[in-house]
Formats: C-alpha cells, sequence, structure tokens
C-alpha cells in the first residue's frame, strides 16, 4: 500500500464521499453521525440510533438504505409485535399437506427496527440470531438472509411507559449506538428552506449497489491495525471494567468492534492504517451502550458517554515517548 | 521509558572476560544512564573509550613492572578492547533503534563472549533480549506464526552454544602478572605445583603455562612496523583538536562545559593517548624514531609471538600481515577521529548562540540521513515533542500526535506549518503505512523550524487557567503530561 503521507488534508474516500453527500441531501448538518453510522455498515454492523423523537433517526436509516441501493424495510416495533412477526411463519398449505415458510421483513437488505424498545423482549430477542449470525430459524429450519444485511434500530430515550429496555445481549449485537442530537439554529433554517417543498428522501437515488458495499466491507478488513493500537484499544475496553462507575463493561466483542469501526473510519479517509484519532472517535459510540452503570452512578445522572470520555482521558496513546514505542522501524 | 529499555546495562557483561571486573561495572553503569539519558546515549562510545583507556592505564603500573613483553601483551590487549567496546557500542545502538533485524545484533555481544567466555555472557544476552523493541508493525502484514519448529531448533542451538560457551575449557591470560581479573577458579585450573610464574617477564612470554585448550596452531610475529611520526603527528593532533573541542565549549557556549562533555573530551584524549603509546608500542619502536618506518625489534616480536602462541597453540601461523594491517588502519582512524574534531572545531558553520541552544537536541540529525525514512521521521518527531516539552507544550498522555498538534496550533499560531508537516509525516510511520525520503526530510526540515521558533515564543498561555479550575477541569490523570 502506498500512502502520501504528506497530502494536504485528509480526504474522504469517493464511495464514502458520494453516501455522505446524498444523505445530506435530507439530514442538514449531521455529516458527523452519517459518517459514524456509515462506518458502522462498512465495518459489517448494525446500528442504533438513540435520540429524542424528530431528530431525524428514521430519515438516516433511511437515506443510508436508499443511498447503499440496498433494499429497505420498516417495522414499527409494538408491544403486539409478535417474533414471527418480524421473522416470519410458516403457514399451512392444504392443498399439499405442507408448510411452507413465509418470509418476514428481516429479509431485506436495511431492516429499519423503529423504536425497537417498544416490543416485547420475545421480539427483541427474535433478532438476535439475525443480527449476530446472518440468518434465521424457523421450526427448525435454518434460512439465510440476504447480504449485505444491517439492523438499523431507532429508540426513544426519554419516554419509559410502555417501552421495554433492550437486554445486554441485545445492546451488544449494536456495534454502534449513536444519538443523531438536534440542529444548530442555522442548520434547522436551512433544513426548513430545503424541506419546504417535497421531501427530498423522496426523490433520493441510491449512489451504489449492493455489491459495492460488500467490496468496501473486503477493503476495511485490509486496513492496517498495528499492536501498538490493538493494545490500546484492548486496555480501553479493560479500563471500562474496572471504572468505578460501571458494573459490567465492555467485553471482548467491544475491542473488536472498536477495531472495525476504527477501520471504517480510517478507511472512509482513504487511510491503510488506523491512527489513535480513529479509535478515539469510534469509542463513544462503540463503547457507551455496552457499559452497564452501577446504580449510583445512575442516580447521579452520569451518561456512559462520559465514562467513556473519562477512559479516553486516562489511558495513555501510544505515540514515540511512550518507549512501548519501539516496535521500531524497519528498512523500506 | 520502560524498564525492558534497562536490559540494555547488562549487556557490558558479554566482556567481562576481558576486563578487569571494575572496569564492567562501570561500563554496565554507563550503558544504563545512556538508557535513561539521550546526553548520556549520545557520548556512550567515546565514554566507554575512557573506562577500557583507564582500564589500560590501570593495569599499565604492573605490566612495566613485569618488563617489555607484558607491556607488549597490555597494548595488545588494549588494542582488542577497543575494537570490543566499539563493537558493543554497535550492538547496543543496534538494539535501541529497534531496526528490524535488531535482534542479529546480539551475535556481537556473543562473539564477544565466546572469545573470553565467562558466566556474565548468559546475562549479557538476556538483558539484550529484554532490550529488544517490539517487533516492527508498520512494514506491512508478516506471517502471523513464524514455523514453531525453527524457533525450537534456533532456541536450542543457541543455548547449546552458551552451555559451549560456560563450560568451554580456557587457556588464560596471566591476568595476575598483567593486575587484571583473576580467571573463574571453575574453569582456571591452577599450574601444576613444579611449575612456577617467571620471574622475569621480559625475556619470557607473560602467560603462565598452566594446562588448557590446546590448538593446533600458534600465531608468529615478525617485522611489524609502523611509522612513529606519523603515529606522534596522529596522536598530537588528536589532543589539539580535543583541547580545541573545550575551548570551543567554553568559549562559544557561554558557559562551562557539563560533565558529560569533559568526560567525552577525556575519553577521547586518552583513547588518543594510549593509541600511541600501544602503537609505539607494536610497532617495535623506542620512542625516539626517526622518522623512517620502524621494524619491530626482535625481543619485543619474539615475546609478542611468543605470548599468543602460548594462548593459541602449536602450528605456526605468521599473524604479522594481519597486524600491520590492524595497525595502518588504527593510524588511519586516529587521523580521521582528528581530522574530523578539526572540522567540528573550525568549518561548522556557527549560528546564534539562541539557535544553538534551541537545536541542541538536534545536533546528532545529521548523521541519521543516512537511515531509512521511517527511523528519521520518527526521531524527528521525538526530538521535537521533547524540546515542545522543555518549552512547556508537552503532550498529555492521553492525547493522539493529531489532537497534540491542534492543541498547540491553537495556542501559538506559529507552530501550524512544521506542527502540521511532523505530524502528517509521523501517522503513517508510526502506526503503519508507508513514508518517502521526500517525507523524511520534510519532517526533519519541520522538527528543526521547530527549534528555531520554540524559544522565541513566550510560555503558554492556557486560557482555561484564567477560568475556575474547578469548572470544566479534566480529571487528574489526563492533565499528566507523558514523562
Amino acid at each position: 500500500m502506498t500512502d502520501s503521507s504528506l497530502s494536504p488534508s485528509p480526504t474522504t474516500q469517493p464511495f464514502a464521499r458520494s453516501i455522505l453527500d446524498n444523505i445530506a441531501r435530507v439530514l442538514v448538518g449531521k455529516e458527523g453521525v452519517s459518517g459514524l453510522a456509515l462506518a458502522g455498515v462498512l465495518a459489517g454492523g448494525h446500528v442504533l440510533l438513540e435520540d429524542a423523537p424528530g431528530t431525524g433517526k428514521t430519515m438516516l436509516a433511511r437515506a443510508l438504505a436508499v443511498s447503499l441501493g440496498l433494499t429497505f424495510t420498516r417495522v414499527q416495533f409494538t408491544p403486539d409485535l409478535l417474533p414471527g412477526d418480524v421473522t416470519g411463519v410458516s403457514v399451512y398449505r392444504p392443498a399439499s399437506g405442507t408448510f411452507e415458510f413465509v418470509p418476514g421483513p428481516i429479509f431485506t437488505g436495511v431492516l429499519l427496527a423503529d423504536e425497537i424498545n417498544r416490543a416485547t423482549p420475545k421480539t427483541q430477542s427474535a433478532l438476535l440470531e439475525a443480527m449476530g449470525e446472518g440468518q434465521v430459524t424457523e421450526s427448525g429450519v435454518t434460512h439465510t438472509l440476504e447480504q449485505p444485511f444491517v439492523v438499523i434500530a431507532t429508540q426513544n430515550p426519554i419516554e419509559n411507559e410502555g417501552t421495554y429496555r433492550l437486554p445486554e445481549a441485545q445492546l451488544d449485537r449494536f456495534l454502534l449506538r449513536l444519538s443523531v442530537g438536534y440542529p444548530t439554529l442555522e442548520e434547522e433554517v436551512r433544513m426548513l428552506a430545503r424541506l419546504q417543498g417535497q421531501h427530498p428522501i423522496h426523490t433520493l437515488e441510491s449512489v451504489a449497489a449492493p455489491a459495492d458495499l460488500l467490496a468496501a466491507r473486503r477493503e476495511v478488513q485490509a486496513v492496517h491495525v498495528s499492536e501498538d493500537l490493538r493494545r490500546y484499544m484492548a486496555s480501553l475496553a479493560a479500563r471500562t471494567r474496572t471504572h468505578s462507575a460501571v458494573a459490567l463493561g465492555g467485553g471482548p466483542r467491544a475491542s473488536l468492534a472498536l477495531q472495525g469501526v476504527a477501520q471504517a473510519l480510517a478507511w472512509m479517509e482513504e487511510r491503510g492504517y488506523v491512527t489513535p484519532d480513529d479509535v478515539q472517535r469510534a469509542a463513544p459510540g462503540v463503547l457507551a451502550h455496552r457499559l452497564s452503570l452501577r446504580i449510583e452512578a445512575r442516580l447521579q445522572g452520569l451518561p456512559a458517554e462520559e465514562v467513556v470520555r473519562e477512559v479516553l482521558r486516562s489511558e495513555p496513546v501510544p505515540v514515540e515517548s511512550d518507549h512501548s514505542q519501539p516496535e521500531a522501524v524497519g528498512a523500506q | 521509558m520502560s524498564w525492558r529499555a534497562y536490559g540494555l546495562a547488562l549487556l557490558p557483561l558479554a566482556a567481562a572476560g576481558w576486563l578487569p571486573w571494575w572496569a564492567t561495572a562501570l561500563l554496565c553503569v554507563l550503558f544504563g544512564l545512556a538508557v535513561r539519558w539521550p546526553r548520556w546515549e549520545e557520548g556512550r562510545l567515546l565514554l566507554s573509550l575512557l573506562v577500557v583507556g583507564g582500564a589500560a592505564v590501570a593495569l599499565a603500573p604492573a605490566a612495566l613492572a613485569q618488563g617489555r613483553a607484558a607491556l607488549v601483551g597490555l597494548a595488545l590487549h588494549y588494542l582488542a578492547l577497543f575494537f570490543v567496546v566499539i563493537a558493543l557500542n554497535w550492538s547496543a545502538n543496534r538494539i535501541t533503534d529497534g531496526l528490524r533485524r535488531s535482534r542479529g545484533a546480539l551475535f556481537v555481544p556473543l562473539l564477544i563472549g565466546l572469545l573470553a567466555p565467562q558466566p556474565g555472557l548468559l546475562l549479557a544476552l538476556a538483558g539484550g533480549l529484554l532490550a529488544v523493541p517490539g517487533r516492527d508493525e508498520r512494514m506491512g502484514r508478516r506471517p502471523e506464526q513464524p514455523t514453531p519448529r525453527v524457533w525450537w531448533v534456533a532456541g536450542a542451538a543457541l543455548a547449546a552454544l552458551l552451555l559451549f560457551s560456560v563450560l568451554l575449557p580456557r587457556q588464560a591470560v596471566n591476568w595476575g602478572a598483567l593486575g587484571g581479573p583473576t580467571p573463574p577458579p571453575a574453569t582456571a585450573p591452577l599450574p601444576p605445583p613444579n611449575q612456577t610464574v617467571p620471574p622475569d617477564l621480559g625475556q619470557t612470554p607473560s602467560v603462565p603455562n598452566s594446562p588448557g585448550l590446546a590448538l593446533p596452531f600458534q600465531f608468529t610475529i615478525d617485522n611489524v612496523f609502523l611509522p612513529i611520526d606519523a603515529i606522534l603527528l596522529g596522536g598530537l593532533l588528536l589532543l589539539v583538536a580535543g583541547g580545541g573541542l573545550l575551548f570551543r565549549l567554553r568559549r562559544e557556549e557561554g558557559r562551562k562545559p557539563r560533565l558529560i562533555e569533559m568526560l567525552m573530551v577525556a575519553g577521547l584524549l586518552l583513547t588518543g593517548a594510549v593509541w600511541l603509546a600501544a602503537g609505539v608500542l607494536l610497532s617495535g619502536g623506542d620512542g625516539g624514531g626517526s622518522g623512517a618506518a620502524q621494524t619491530m625489534g626482535p625481543g619485543a616480536g619474539n615475546a609478542l609471538g611468543e605470548l599468543l602462541s602460548n594462548i593459541t597453540g602449536r602450528r605456526q601461523i605468521d599473524v604479522s600481515g594481519f597486524l600491520q594491517a590492524l595497525l595502518w588502519l588504527s593510524l588511519a582512524l586516529l587521523f580521521a577521529l582528528a581530522a574530523a574534531l578539526f572540522w567540528l572545531n573550525f568549518t561548522q558553520p556557527r549560528e546564534k548562540e539562541s539557535d544553538e541552544k534551541a537545536l541542541d537536541g538536534l545536533e546528532d540529525a545529521a548523521p541519521v540521513s543516512t537511515q531509512p525514512a521511517l527511523h528519521r521521521v520518527r526521531l524527528a518527531y521525538r526530538q521535537a515533542e521533547e524540546l515542545l516539552r522543555q518549552h512547556g507544550r508537552g503532550r498529555l498522555a492521553a492525547e493522539t500526535p493529531a489532537g497534540y498538534a491542534a492543541r498547540l496550533t491553537a495556542l501559538d499560531a506559529v507552530l501550524a506549518g512544521p506542527l502540521d508537516t511532523l505530524t502528517r509525516a509521523y501517522g503513517p510511520v508510526r502506526y503503519g503505512g508507508r513514508v518517502t525520503d521526500e517525507d523524511a526530510a520534510q519532517a526533519e526540515a519541520a522538527a528543526h523550524e521547530l527549534a528555531v521558533v520554540l524559544p522565541d515564543l513566550p510560555p503558554p498561555h492556557d486560557p482555561s487557567e484564567d477560568s475556575d479550575p474547578s469548572e470544566g477541569a479534566p480529571d487528574s490523570l489526563s492533565t499528566k503530561e507523558n514523562p
């Protein structure tokens, strides 16, 4: 891999640039969260969007799906939603005297699980196998999902009435948890101007094909991660486990997720290697939702993101003067 | 600084069989100091030469009392020590610079230890292995798992070699006669009762006739000569140049030379002086030559030949040519060293005092231009980071290079250019990409620019200091600067 290290500024990889530009047509001023969401998809993961209603969670998911040229299905999760409503059911055909599997909405490219915390834990858990292994088992028969398969779930952190908190195992399946956030005043003004007529989501066209995404994922996996940075990422995850405010920290899957997202972020900037900045940028989204805070910390209103930031501030970055250093230099 | 790096302090133990115990201990301390402080690392070679020169001088009175042959033996021994120390320093440099095959540098102490076997060799090798930095990850992917069998075989061979080095029967030089260390009792059997050390070592070899490894050959030396005038001239030039260096330090730096600088110059001067004496002794001259080539006198030549033959065996092998070449090489080195010092003293462009102070840490940047670009960039970054730290702009431990550069740029816009260049070059090197010679040159130039700019900048002013310290203050660890 050749790299001109002294290029004028970090550039965005053309594929990623076209996706982000397309999303920006419907979501004003949210390039940061869009980039992280795209990184999550490029790393082969699923994304949980958590924010107040009306901040653009669903729009981001739809725009991402359309831009990537993936089939898109939206399921509104409600308390009466059954697992079969998502995965599919076997229907008895009297004519043939056999059961026939009718695929559910999960057989798609992008599944938008809207307000996922409104469904019962049983239905939420129906997603576990699909998200973890890319398959659905019904009546003892395993059905493989199409690839790429991405779950983008949304949930509202404010309302607790009639919701079921996602179990830890389910949360761990999401590579990233992101918050879209409110736009600034200027952004909101621009949004009003842009969305005055027909909503651009209806005219949004795909700028990539599923095969492009699969190819990009392969390239992301080849992005180099130095031994020092691997150790750094593992240390970050380990530090969440020993933090005084944390009852249950990030496991090895968190380290893997951190590496994957950092690789994707590096790839999106056309770099063949991961830097500590990639790791630090990915860490809050990757780690925060995997932490189970102690009751005292919850009562104090300490957000998990703050714990992650604290961990980032306390873990030394592998740079020159650390003298873990010298993994040294070889000949050219 | 990783504690593993201090393993390098054990490396001189490989030469414990060559040196008095106190000189070995001094070298160990010196190598340890060089790990801790870069300035001592710069002076390690000259200070090592000072130690071995001191050892030779300390042994000289005993040798002098025993006659000319003992002096010749000591001179020969010093020449060997000179190269041993250079080789040890090369090995230490090779290990610490972390080049890909840095472990290969351990063959040098292994060889040195095998030539004069003693158990300290094991510690030296262990220390060297400990100090070898981690593997290079920036050179791209390499096979994840090397063939285990190869490593097992290599490990077994190394262990066998080490065992052999410890158990090797040895025919020791008469250290007692030279005033040096006594060989370990387990491997140095006492001479037979009917054999005594000859009283006049001026006529007989300064080696005991104790039993040992009898090799089927012996060395002889015939005509070895060297122009005494040239030796004297070279030594004189070296002394003048060394003195000039001290003078320059005092006059142009406007300060008293540091202890380490004085020790380095002392090492240089002592090396010149001992080389001079050794050259005169080995060329058989009496120090009062008329300028014509001196031929080694039969007495000294025979004594040296006998000395060597008693060490190593029976068959006659004439090493006159080798020794002659060695002496000429030494003379050439002497002149080269003197010339380098003169060049340093009189022809190097002189800059403003403030610039020189700022560039203090970068004085050694020139020699590294021959090194791989990757190494040059890392060195430039390390030096720049050290300079910034010295000027109150140290990197926080949890700060990334890009974040560090952004913070400093926000404080001093003048740093933006060089920091940006340096950071962009450093990222690929440290974390896995590639870098070209051009990039390395730009990084070095950026580090140089920083060194020039920094002394003129006011002390950093952190805007957060104006506000309430308890407000938004990062946690205690976050403000800790990297050591």
